[in-house]
């Protein structure tokens, strides 16, 4: 009995430390109808459109400015180096054998020049930017020799390169060899040959004797051979003099011009003044005929191609060289300025150009070789084309479309059932409209959360750069569909939709003007405890 | 069994005037759950134990209430699940303006030595202790539930007033030693603490105020926390040290016709050592939401979603702190009506804002020698009202085993606003 009391006494107590033990295993949730202010900010003309194309003059008035590199013409190729392998076999010039030669006396005591295989184009100097020279000699000789390999005009700060080097004996069948190689950056190579005058030919001297202090007699028979390889393996020239030769090619360049933008589409843009120059800059110590025949922009959607009109740049324009000033280039240059009176500037860039193509004939050295071998060219500093737009941003809009596309990251475990609501205050004289929908990776529709929302414009009044604001409220679904779909691979695709009041009057746009927007929650929240 | 004639009549106090006095003063400060004595020792018929060397005793305790909160709330907050939106707008509706919310436990052990004298007084004997005790009691507005559990939506254009709010909670260890008196089992016992855990909020005065449209949200607030050294934390790992006197004073009617118990738990204090914390707050702050700068800036794509970020202005003090136990107080009254049945009544007090005093009134019945089975009801405390059994049986005079609760509501109703459960194990040698 007493037994049994204290087993069920026990059991009670147990159980009691068992209920008292228990573990939660999940949160602790309710929903909660929350009113929150998510996020707010302004937005200018800077937000909207990347620093480097905006600027604003005395006025205040915004002007698109676009500089863009059109080409360089590819000079530099010209005086490239190929990776270059020049191999030499020097022979004893004896015959029978084997001979013992005494310590100290030479066997072979031979000069080159070896020529470069460069394109068309007589180089007297480079200097190297980067590369590597790998050498081998191969000694076919049965004793220890004195190897002196001299490149007098391959040099670091005036140093000429020597490979130096004593040989073991080696054989027909089994040569010794020794190899290595040189660093060649910031070297120069003339290439003036053994003479001085020569071009495209590297002079090297090679001089073998038996070493003083061999152990064993140096054994040489006739036809035995030392082998010199020397190869060039990526040089890069920097510098290069000569005589460049004379070359016509063909040109044609495609240059992305507003990348950043996804795409711009089924617009339309007035404008009431433009400004472009084209600048043709020639740091080149060589002559040069440029001539376009095309120069045309593609569309913000790639179907709208307008040509610029402009005669000067379509006649042959003979460039002149630049000047070396002991190694300070004073280059020769040529501006040519369109605008909306010269030229068809305004269409050209109404119809938003994402890419402009051209097509040029190149001349260099029209005249041949008229200053004595002494072209030159700075391969870091070319003959360039570029371009400068500048558009004072008074302009009409027309269901002109921003297209981006933001990727929410979101780990939290969000339960949520309401709405946004996106309060813009909308300074700006042009309205919008805002289409925002999700999309799955692959660009593939999912749900919409704003249809056409319009956010109106702001009114402009006769004060230049003034404008009242104007409030739109925006709402946006937030529920459980939607939160899933953004916490799995999608996207929000956001789409604006400008227009100005009038197209044909051309608004301006300035410094002042703004976009104020607050993003506020509404809605229930579920919140969790842990 | 001879069970003696009850006097009905008069109730002979044999109260000096410092004895009446040291009662007042118990009264306003307070009180604990169960934590007098077992009427069982002192009604019972059977006092043979008093002859005995001594006993061994176990007790345990825990009560959880509110007046605004229900069981069901607990228990999702405690062990989790969701809570439904009808649930708490039902909570809410019942509120008042500011409200309760409290929590108790304790686990005791309890030594009497019966057979030796203390200063050759024979009705004196030595008694220890050791207990592990935790308590924590809030009071808070309707409005700072409405914004948590309900949202702020409710006030557009309008302050949600989020104090004043008090929240303290302490966890501590008591080893004691002191002397009773055989005879009535009255005793005074002098305790070492060991603190093991404070924090304390007090809030005097916040507010959350949301604009019109729910563009921006002010929250105003004044108030410090106070809590322990964070580095130091679980049982027998605290930060603190002290020192506590519990006191019980048994006053046995005339003619064993009943008795009164006055009960004193955790009168003292802990010290808190140096790197205890005193945080301050009084500042404004707005929210407006994350300043976007670069949304539309075509060279970012990607936009992390943002949170709400603390931002609460403060400053910080580390110091030592010396603090109160939460003391309570409890007087019972007992009296029999019958040669096997008594009434009961008593209030027990806690000195706190979150607490109320709570009253109860019960009628005990003497099934046998040693068994008594009590009906009580009850109001007051952390929770509202109540009704609760208790049974204690003292098998063949050689253990004593007791259990009971205020609330029996608790244990099945969920809309009901407390719960608690007592135990008292005791083994006579």
């Amino acid at each position: 009995m007493k037994v049994k009391f204290f087993s069920h006494l026990f059991c009670f107590i147990g159980l009691a430390l068992m209920l008292v033990s228990c573990k939660r295993n999940e949160p602790t949730s309710w929903d909660s109808d929350v009113l929150i202010p998510i996020a707010r900010g302004r937005i200018t003309l800077q937000d909207i459109a990347p620093d480097s194309i905006l600027s604003y003059d005395e006025n205040c008035l915004w002007h698109l400015k676009i500089n863009r590199s059109l080409t360089d013409f590819n000079i530099d190729s010209l005086v490239s180096i190929p990776d270059t392998i020049i191999r030499k076999g020097f022979v004893v010039p004896i015959t029978g054998g084997p001979f013992t030669i005494p310590a100290g006396q030479m066997i072979i005591n031979q000069a080159e020049d070896n020529l470069l295989n460069l394109n068309n184009v007589q180089l007297r100097r480079v200097e190297i930017e980067s590369g590597l020279l790998q050498y081998s000699i191969k000694s076919y000789i049965n004793g220890y020799l004195n190897c002196t390999y001299e490149m007098p005009g391959v040099t670091l700060n005036a140093n000429p390169t020597v490979i130096q080097t004593t040989t073991q004996p080696g054989s027909g069948s089994a040569p010794f060899i020794f190899s290595g190689e040189i660093d060649l950056s910031n070297h120069f190579i003339y290439l003036t040959g053994s003479t001085g005058f020569m071009f495209n030919r590297i002079f090297t001297h090679l001089s073998i004797s038996p070493a003083v202090d061999a152990p064993t007699p140096t054994l040489v028979s006739g036809n035995d051979s030392i082998v010199v390889e020397l190869r060039f393996i990526n040089p890069v020239v920097r510098y290069a003099q000569g005589y460049f030769g004379q070359h016509n090619y063909h040109l044609e360049r495609s240059i992305d011009v507003i990348s950043d933008f996804e795409y711009l589409s089924e617009s339309a843009l007035n404008l009431n003044r433009a400004m472009m120059k084209l600048n043709i800059v020639n740091s080149v110590g060589t002559d040069a005929q440029i001539q376009f025949t095309t120069l045309t922009n593609n569309g913000a959607n790639f179907n709208n191609v307008v040509g610029l009109n402009y005669a000067p740049i379509f006649q042959p324009m003979n460039i002149t060289r630049a000047f070396d000033n002991n190694g300070t280039v004073v280059p020769t240059s040529y501006e040519f300025t369109m605008n909306e009176t010269n030229s068809n500037i305004v269409g050209f860039i109404e119809n938003m150009p994402r890419r402009i193509d051209l097509v040029a004939d190149v001349t260099i050295n029209p005249l041949g070789d008229v200053n004595d071998g002494n072209d030159f060219i700075y391969t870091r500093q070319a003959l360039n084309a570029n371009i400068e737009m500048d558009v004072p941003l008074a302009i009409g809009l027309s269901n002109l479309k921003l297209r981006d596309t933001l990727d929410i990251t979101t780990t939290s475990e969000l339960k949520a059932d309401g709405k946004l609501y996106l309060y813009v205050n909308n300074a700006f004289p042009f309205s919008a409209k805002c289409n925002v929908i999700i999309i799955d990776a692959s660009g593939n529709y999912e749900a919409t959360l704003l249809d056409d929302a319009q956010i109106d414009y702001g009114i402009e009044t006769t004060v230049p750069g003034e404008c009242i604001p104007v409030e739109s409220v925006l709402s946006i679904p937030v529920n459980q569909s939607i939160i899933s779909l953004l916490k799995s691979d999608h996207r929000i695709a956001i789409e604006l939709i400008f227009d100005t009041p009038d197209i044909n009057h051309p608004s301006s746009l300035y410094k002042s003007h703004w976009m104020d927007f607050k993003v506020i929650a509404d809605g229930m929240v579920q919140i969790n405890y842990r | 069994m001879n069970i003696p004639k009850r006097n009905m009549d008069t109730v002979n106090w044999r109260m000096g005037s410092v004895q009446y006095l040291l009662c007042v003063f118990f009264l306003v400060i307070g009180q604990q759950l169960a934590a007098q004595i077992p009427l069982m020792y002192l009604l019972s018929a059977d006092s043979a134990y008093k002859q005995s060397n001594g006993f061994m005793q176990i007790s345990g305790d825990g009560l959880m209430g509110s007046n605004a909160l229900d069981n069901s709330f607990f228990k999702k907050s405690i062990f989790g699940g969701h809570l439904e939106n009808g649930h708490l707008d039902k909570l809410q509706s019942v509120m008042k303006d500011q409200n309760r919310a409290g929590f108790i436990a304790s686990v005791s052990l309890e030594i009497y030595n019966m057979r030796d004298t203390i200063f050759n007084r024979p009705q004196w004997g030595i008694r220890a202790g050791f207990s592990t005790n935790y308590h924590g009691a809030m009071s808070f507005s309707k409005d700072l539930y409405s914004v948590i559990y309900r949202g702020n939506a409710a006030f557009m254009n309008d302050t949600a007033m989020l104090g004043p709010l008090n929240y303290q909670f302490q966890a501590w260890q008591k080893m004691g030693f002191g002397i009773f008196n055989k005879h009535n089992l009255s005793s005074l016992t002098l305790s070492l603490v060991e603190g093991q855990k404070l924090q304390s909020l007090i809030v005097s005065e916040a507010g959350l105020y949301t604009s019109m449209n729910g563009d921006s949200l002010a929250l105003s607030y004044r108030g410090d926390l106070l809590r322990s050294d964070r580095a130091r934390s679980g049982l027998a790992n605290g930060s603190g040290i002290g020192a506590a006197l519990d006191l019980d004073y048994n006053l046995p009617l005339e003619e064993h016709n009943g008795v009164i118990s006055i009960s004193l738990r955790d009168f003292g204090f802990v010290a808190w050592n140096r790197m205890s914390e005193k945080i301050t707050y009084d500042s404004i702050t707005s929210w407006t939401g994350v300043n976007v700068h670069d949304v539309f800036q075509m060279t970012s794509d990607s936009l992390d979603l943002p949170g709400l970020k603390d931002s609460l202005n403060y400053s910080t003090q580390f110091k030592r702190v010396l603090m109160p136990l939460p003391a309570s107080v409890h007087l019972r009254y007992s009296r029999f009506f019958s040669a096997k049945n008594f009434y009961e009544a008593g209030i027990s007090i806690w000195p706190n804002k979150a607490a109320v005093p709570l009253v109860y009134a019960g009628l005990s019945h003497f099934i046998s020698e040693h068994f008594l089975l009590s009906e009580k009801v009850s109001f007051g405390g952390y929770g509202r009202f109540g009704i609760g059994a208790e049974v204690q049986w003292m098998p063949r005079g050689a253990w004593l085993f007791r259990v009971g609760t205020r609330h029996i509501g608790g244990f099945t109703m969920g809309s009901a606003r407390s719960v608690d459960a007592y135990f008292s194990l005791a083994k006579i040698f």
